[in-house]
């Protein structure tokens, strides 16, 4: 397969990178493009939990984007209850093939870390995040810590 | 006490097929290392299946049989051996088909594993006086091949002892020679490390390092035919035509994989051509990696199409018009050449009937064909001729009609005409 030499690429940079924010990359069995990790939010409120993500590449990589959801719960504008996530460089139209997954992944801690209450995929965060910031803290502390995964050690 | 019985004296070899010179099968049994080591291989012609047979001077139980699938780049892949009786009734004992990098087949009484097949009966391997390798599959177009054998065994329990003794001393007498051998041949390494060209040239085979400039970095190949984009970077071309098919099923035009700005006629992917020689040169070099041995090769034909191809058809038109006329004037060179070296020189032939024949010619524009004397003449495709300088006058008015029957013509399919 034409993607797979890129993918394999790909992962040996950001293992070899060691990513504070995002870590534990995994490779589905007999399938390299099937990936999840770990991502490690700095900034509050998201700073209390991890966040588990999983990356599918499609066939056509890098000829197409590939798609990022989230599986665990999330309380963030940006981010769906399903998962999905609305990151641009990884929409057809903004996507080019020389676009690296290491800065998708950058793209998507940055979107974590500071939420973008313009183009929000669930209204009532993105309002409650603008109009009430103390609010929305607590409530997306609570709920990383309930639903959050456990942060690393290190 | 276990005997390998794969050498001249304790067994007899035979081939049904033809044997390349120097590979002979008598080589996989011959007590000299270096013959040993180069194996059997069939004629060039010569595809599977190939049947050796060994015939054992008595009885055998066989417990193991190692086979080396290589030889140098040729190489089995499939193996089946046989137990043969005296009737000549064969009998399977196992088989096995191994993958690429598999570079030792093992098939034994009692274990098996990762490339070991285990014999397809405990009593398959016992009482054989003839054992048949069958390579009933070779790698990729190779011709049948084997590296080298070790058939494992003692004399069966019917032997009669004296035959037992004369085996054993047989065998003992091999491994007697066995160490000197082993002598010799660390020796003859020994010289072959000490020389710089092979030692160097046994390094580089190990770890070619491709260099970062000949990887594209949107597939992480190896390039082929390396393009330089408008933003500096360099993609294979084969990249770049996967992008434009991607792009296209989005409804765009051709950009910049690593910008997005559009294609122009003044700024579009142009051929590395530096580069490309260099990636040739380490590619030759290297040719004998098997990581590199698998990549595709550009012949000059093929170079040409995809740059071609790019160009609109409005610009391809242009071309056209622009070889025709520089087609032309390395005609008109000629011809003047030829006038000059001809000018003093005394003419045989007598210069009447020519001009007559002109008249018939004539520009069909101007009508006077005297003045075209040294002029050269244009056929239209409705058979008239016109004269250059009255082609010259129509292509700057633009008016491509025809002056004798006002016919359309399009400047490419105007031919020379010879008088």
């Amino acid at each position: 397969m034409a993607a797979s030499r890129r993918i394999q690429k790909e992962l040996n940079d950001i293992r070899t990178a060691g990513l504070k924010s995002f870590r534990d990359v995994n490779v589905g069995e007999n399938n390299i493009l099937y990936w999840t990790g770990l991502i490690v939010p700095e900034n509050p409120p998201f700073n209390k939990g991890a966040f588990r993500i999983e990356i599918t590449f499609p066939a056509e990589y890098p000829f197409k984007p590939p798609k990022i959801a989230f599986k665990t719960k999330i309380y963030h504008p940006n981010i769906d209850e399903k998962g999905q996530v609305c990151l641009p460089i990884i929409s057809a139209e903004n996507w080019k093939p020389a676009t690296k997954t290491d800065q998708v992944i950058q793209a998507l801690i940055q979107l974590v870390n500071d939420p973008e209450p313009d183009h929000p995929l669930r209204a009532d965060l993105a309002e409650e995040y603008t109009k009430d910031k103390k609010r929305f803290f607590k409530n997306a502390e609570d709920y990383t810590k309930k639903y959050g995964e456990k942060r690393p050690a290190d | 006490m276990l005997i390998n019985f794969a050498y001249e004296g304790l067994l007899t070899v035979e081939c049904d097929c033809l044997q390349l010179d120097g590979h002979r099968v008598t080589n996989l049994v011959n007590v000299d290392k270096t013959k040993r080591a180069k194996g059997f291989l069939a004629d060039r012609f010569i595809k599977p299946p190939a049947n050796i047979t060994f015939t054992f001077k008595c009885n055998v139980d066989i417990t193991k049989v190692i086979l080396l699938p290589r030889v140098g780049s040729q190489k089995s892949s499939g193996f089946e051996i046989f137990k043969v009786f005296k009737n000549q009734t064969i009998v399977s004992i196992a088989q096995s088909v191994i993958h690429d990098q598999c570079e030792r087949v093992e098939f034994s009484r009692q274990v098996a594993g990762e490339n070991t097949v285990r014999f397809c009966s405990d009593r398959a391997g016992e009482r054989v006086r003839q054992l048949r390798v069958r390579i009933f599959k070779t790698s990729g177009s190779t011709v049948p091949a084997l590296g080298g054998l070790e058939i494992w065994g003692r004399p069966s329990s019917n032997v009669p002892e004296h035959i037992k003794n004369e085996i054993i001393d047989l065998w003992k007498s091999i491994i007697l020679r066995g160490p000197n051998d082993q002598k010799d041949r660390s020796v003859s390494e020994d010289t072959v490390a000490s020389l710089p060209p092979t030692d160097t040239r046994r390094v580089l085979r190990q770890e070619v390092v491709v260099p970062e400039e000949f990887v594209d970095p949107i597939s992480c190949e190896i390039m082929t035919i390396p393009m330089t984009l408008p933003s500096g970077n360099i993609v294979d071309l084969s990249t770049l035509e996967k992008f434009y098919v991607a792009e296209t099923k989005l409804g765009r035009g051709r950009s910049d994989p690593f910008t997005g700005v559009l294609f122009s006629e003044q700024s579009k992917p142009v051929a590395a051509v530096s580069l490309k020689a260099r990636l040739d040169k380490f590619l030759l070099e290297n040719c004998d990696d098997p990581r590199i041995k698998v990549l595709p090769r550009t012949l000059g034909k093929k170079l040409v199409a995809p740059w071609s191809s790019y160009s609109s058809t409005n610009t391809s038109a242009n071309q056209q018009i622009f070889r025709g006329e520089s087609s032309n004037r390395t005609a008109q060179s000629v011809d003047q050449l030829l006038t000059d070296c001809l000018e003093g020189l005394p003419s045989y032939i007598d210069e009447t009937p020519p001009s007559s024949k002109k008249l018939k010619v004539g520009c069909a524009k101007c009508l006077d064909p005297s003045s075209s004397n040294s002029d050269t003449f244009f056929k239209l495709p409705c058979q008239h001729t016109v004269c250059r300088k009255c082609l010259c006058v129509m292509r700057q008015n633009s008016s491509a009609l025809c002056r004798e029957c006002d016919q359309p013509f399009g400047f490419e399919s105007i031919e020379r005409h010879h008088v």
